[in-house]
């Protein structure tokens, strides 16, 4: 088995990429209307302490992912239950987003192009990817990131030179007091994205670093980048479009730069964050999709990773049709049930669960945890 | 690593079973036929085999044996003549004709032979010490090495040298007295600059070789020989800086052309395909040059050269992406215009890569993202045209690539019949026959333009080779069709390796230091390191330096 190395710089551009791949789309934290950004920033600080939580799992185990250790500190039975429950959570984490990102497609380009060959054409890209390795879509990654800030600056620039911006629709800050904000921002907003960091329990033991406190400052970092990106956008969609509007379209960003016409002549510029979010996103179906397919790897002890690639691909595609019968449900899921009773328990309840027993189980593991030979297949 | 290692090995290792193989059967017959007279069967089979190999002393019976060997060739010059030692010596000069430069052979060899003289000789010698003797004394050249078997003699003869057999010797002498007509040096015709050195490579590796000893006169260079072709016997030649360049790489790359069998090697892409890393990609994994001073200027970066008779074309490895846009010229000129035209480059490459594919994906799907006055201009053009964006678009591409390939091929004074058929064909009577829009002809030109400015040919090539796929898929997909395309050709780039080295260094995996000297060119007292993974020994290549400083603290003095 192959393993993967991810350096310092390239684990900072995998979290930042995977946070706003997804998340720039949809409006966060729209039930704080003209607050929402706050929301966001709320959203990202209790993010954070998430991921402290994962780091501390991380510590314990430097070598193994979490469906490795979690066979440790359950045996191997009951830690297999546990890996699979995160499987399917891995692999519906990604066909939400795969459905996401067809449904804009369709809303916004292909308006009679049925969804399955949109979603099956990202899927078979991803798949000729992660066949190259999963360093190529690091690399790939990287460069992908000098575009996305590039487009970025662009777009900025476009959008302060449109003069769009009213900012007295962000005003009051805080009108209706401190509660409806803290009402949005809780439980949902750090749940997604900031809480699907979890999937990088899985990813943190490639990292090559001297010192593993990097994992935690650099990881807290991107966590802290890309959430200021989101809310500094979020906050531009509700200055353009006004807090209203904004908390009601289904792809605030799109409508907010679609406004943008400079001289009759740059306009409908909604096409080039259309680019920017296929490759956002392909980027975060990718690592879901990756990390798919290493849960599946340990538990089912499958020897070569490239054999799941295609058939967890087909399945995807699939499943990212049936989870709902129209785009309306989809959304309505994703707002309502999708984080209380999917994200909560597994990004927060679980995880402090593998705390608890590791603390209580301490001593008896504590010759694993500290060897690394234990991997287990 | 891993990866590029496999193959070889295998290879290796195949190799190996199979002789394995091949010597038991061998043992097994011989040991069925001969298992009574064993003994004797093989001292005779030894004995002959020693006076095959070697050269008799008598002068007719070599001279016929390499007359047979070769099917007695017209151009095989035998010259006998004598000369006096200490007494009369009769002696034979074997060389092939147009090979050799005739008057090196009748000025440094036949006349100072034939005019020895026993009365000069302060002892007389005798005759089996008679080669040395001459070689000592008379033979007025550098490059004389003695020849002890027909083997030899042969390839000595087909590589150009004469050889001197002297009668009553089991040894000859193989004289470096080739020449014949070779072209000049000239300047080169694939990679023409304003400012810059004006020599280019020729197809002999001897020039070749001398053109790069005599700009860099460090101890340090190696030149390796190799020689490839089992009919051809091609010489091929390995150029590194053995203080600069990355042992393991050196040791790989000689590995990977020794491993190379194969009749003949005419040019270096030949070499290029058998050695190179991946097959199945458009993409160069070297870079060639006829320019000596782009070959000096890798060797400086720690990469290495090879060199191939019969070529100007020199190979360089490892090549990365990013050099394919680089021109030697950039160092040449100031650092600002440098940086202006490697961007102007790329962004040529990206034009003439998805130009048409944007057309395509503009009129097929996005009209919103076209200006209204310019969608109505658009549109009112392809009111008369019946066909789709990409039905236009892949006729006129198709086209224009036939007019290149014939205006390539065509004798000089047709070729201008061609050009003008071809621009009044593509330009003025397919847009009025209806066939394309207008708006396509200018697209099909921006995109044929471009594909010349890219400076490197290979690149130009994967560039026109990847745009047929990329117009067929935003037809059917769009924006969002193409944004997968490319992603698919970066991750398939950065999933390149030229000998080990990521083509897509220095963006990913990223090298701060390296990408002073990439898309971008700083001046040239701020390139202070080579690239940091082809030497890890020997970093630094320039101390800081700034003329401002200096004056600077002259005046505070």
């Amino acid at each position: 088995m192959k393993t993967i190395k991810i350096d310092i710089q390239q684990y900072f551009i995998i979290i930042v990429l995977f946070e706003l791949g997804s998340a720039i789309l949809v409006g966060l934290g729209m039930d704080a209307g003209r607050d929402a950004w706050i929301a966001i920033l709320l959203g990202m600080t209790s993010g954070m302490f998430l991921f402290v939580g994962y780091y501390y799992l991380y510590k314990q185990f430097p070598e193994q992912s979490l469906t490795q250790y979690l066979q440790i500190l359950f045996g191997k039975y009951i830690g297999k239950l546990f890996g699979f429950l995160y499987l399917m959570y891995f692999m519906y984490l990604a066909a939400r987003v795969l459905r996401d990102f067809g449904s804009l497609l369709l809303s916004a380009v292909f308006v009679q192009t049925p969804i399955i060959v949109v979603n099956a054409l990202m899927i078979a890209t991803i798949v000729y990817v992660l066949k190259l390795g999963f360093e190529v879509l690091v690399r790939t990654g990287e460069i992908i990131f000098f575009l996305v800030v590039l487009l970025g600056i662009i777009l900025a620039v476009l959008v302060l030179s449109a003069d769009l911006m009213k900012y007295n629709y962000l005003l009051p800050v805080l009108g209706k007091g401190f509660l409806p904000v803290l009402k949005a921002a809780f439980p949902v907003t750090p749940t997604f994205p900031f809480g699907e960091m979890v999937v990088f329990t899985m990813l943190l033991p490639y990292l090559k670093t001297t010192k593993k406190s990097k994992a935690l400052t650099v990881g807290l970092f991107a966590i802290m980048v890309s959430g200021i990106i989101l809310s500094v956008t979020v906050a531009m969609d509700i200055a353009i479009l006004g807090g209203h509007v904004a908390t009601h379209v289904y792809f605030p960003l799109l409508a907010a730069v679609a406004k943008i016409n400079l001289g009759e002549f740059i306009q409908r510029l909604d096409a080039l964050v259309v680019f920017t979010l296929i490759i956002g996103g392909f980027f975060k179906i990718s690592v879901l999709f990756y990390v798919a397919v290493k849960a599946t790897q340990d538990i089912f002890g499958v020897k070569e990773e490239k054999k799941l690639i295609g058939p967890i691909g087909i399945v995807l595609i699939l499943s990212s049709i049936v989870i709902a019968a129209n785009y309306v449900e989809h959304i309505t899921e994703g707002l309502n049930i999708v984080p209380h009773f999917i994200h909560l328990p597994f990004q927060v309840v679980l995880p402090s669960l593998f705390i608890i027993v590791f603390l209580i189980r301490r001593k008896k593991l504590k010759p694993f945890a500290s060897s690394p030979s234990t991997s287990t297949e | 690593m891993r990866n590029r290692r496999k193959r070889p090995i295998i290879r290796t290792h195949k190799k190996l079973t199979d002789m394995l193989a091949d010597k038991k059967h061998d043992d097994h017959s011989s040991l069925q036929s001969n298992t009574i007279s064993m003994d004797t069967s093989i001292q005779q089979k030894k004995e002959t085999e020693k006076r095959v190999g070697e050269l008799s002393p008598v002068l007719h019976v070599v001279v016929d044996r390499v007359k047979t060997l070769l099917g007695n060739p017209m151009d095989l010059i035998v010259r006998e003549f004598e000369f006096e030692l200490e007494h009369k010596v009769t002696a034979t000069l074997l060389f092939l004709e147009e090979m050799n430069d005739s008057q090196v052979l009748n000025e440094f060899i036949l006349s100072p032979l034939m005019s020895l003289s026993s009365d000069k000789q302060s002892s007389p010698v005798p005759v089996d010490h008679a080669l040395h003797y001459i070689k000592q004394n008379a033979l007025a050249l550098g490059r004389v090495l003695d020849v002890e078997t027909e083997d030899e003699l042969v390839e000595a003869l087909l590589a150009g040298l004469s050889v001197l057999l002297v009668e009553g010797n089991t040894k000859g002498l193989k004289l470096g007295t080739n020449g014949g007509k070779v072209r000049g040096i000239e300047e080169p015709t694939s990679e023409v600059v304003i400012r810059g050195p004006k020599d280019s490579f020729t197809e002999s590796i001897k020039t070749n070789i001398s053109l790069i000893r005599r700009r860099v006169r460090s101890k340090d260079i190696r030149i390796e020989k190799f020689k490839i072709g089992e009919v051809t016997h091609t010489d091929v030649a390995v150029v590194y800086l053995e203080n600069i360049a990355d042992p393991l790489l050196i040791q790989e790359i000689k590995e990977r052309i020794e491993e190379v069998k194969t009749d003949g090697l005419l040019e270096s892409g030949q070499l290029e395909e058998f050695i190179q890393d991946e097959t199945v990609t458009v993409f160069p994994q070297f870079l060639n040059t006829e320019r000596p001073d782009v070959v000096i200027g890798n060797l400086l970066e720690g990469r290495v050269g090879i060199i191939i008779n019969g070529t100007p074309f020199v190979l360089i490895a490892p090549a990365q992406f990013i050099q394919f846009f680089q021109s030697s010229e950039d160092y040449y000129m100031r650092y600002d215009i440098s940086t202006f035209l490697r961007l102007l480059r790329f962004s040529v490459f990206i034009i003439s890569l998805i130009a048409p594919s944007i057309y395509i994906a503009l009129t097929t799907f996005h009209q919103a993202m076209i200006p209204t006055t310019l969608l109505f201009g658009i549109a009112a053009q392809r009111e008369g045209v019946p066909f789709p964006a990409i039905a236009e678009a892949l006729v006129m591409e198709i086209t224009f690539e036939i007019l290149r390939e014939a205006g390539i091929r065509m004798p000089r004074a047709v070729g201008v019949a061609v050009s003008i058929v071809g621009a009044l064909v593509l330009g003025q009577a397919a847009v009025q026959a209806g066939l394309v829009s207008p708006a396509m002809v200018i697209v099909v030109g921006i995109t044929a333009v471009a594909s010349f400015a890219i400076p490197s040919f290979a690149v130009a090539t994967s560039a026109r080779l990847l745009r047929f796929p990329l117009m067929l898929i935003s037809s059917v997909f769009g924006f969002y069709g193409l944004t997968l395309a490319l992603i698919v050709i970066i991750a398939h780039l950065s999933s390149l390796r030229s000998f080990g080295y990521p083509y897509l260094s220095p963006f990913a995996p990223l090298q701060t230091q390296d990408l002073k000297d990439s898309l971008f060119r700083f001046p040239i007292t701020k390139l202070f390191k080579r690239p940091e993974k082809l030497s890890k020994k020997n970093q630094t290549r320039t101390k800081p330096y700034s003329v401002k400083k200096k004056r600077e603290e002259e005046t505070t003095r």
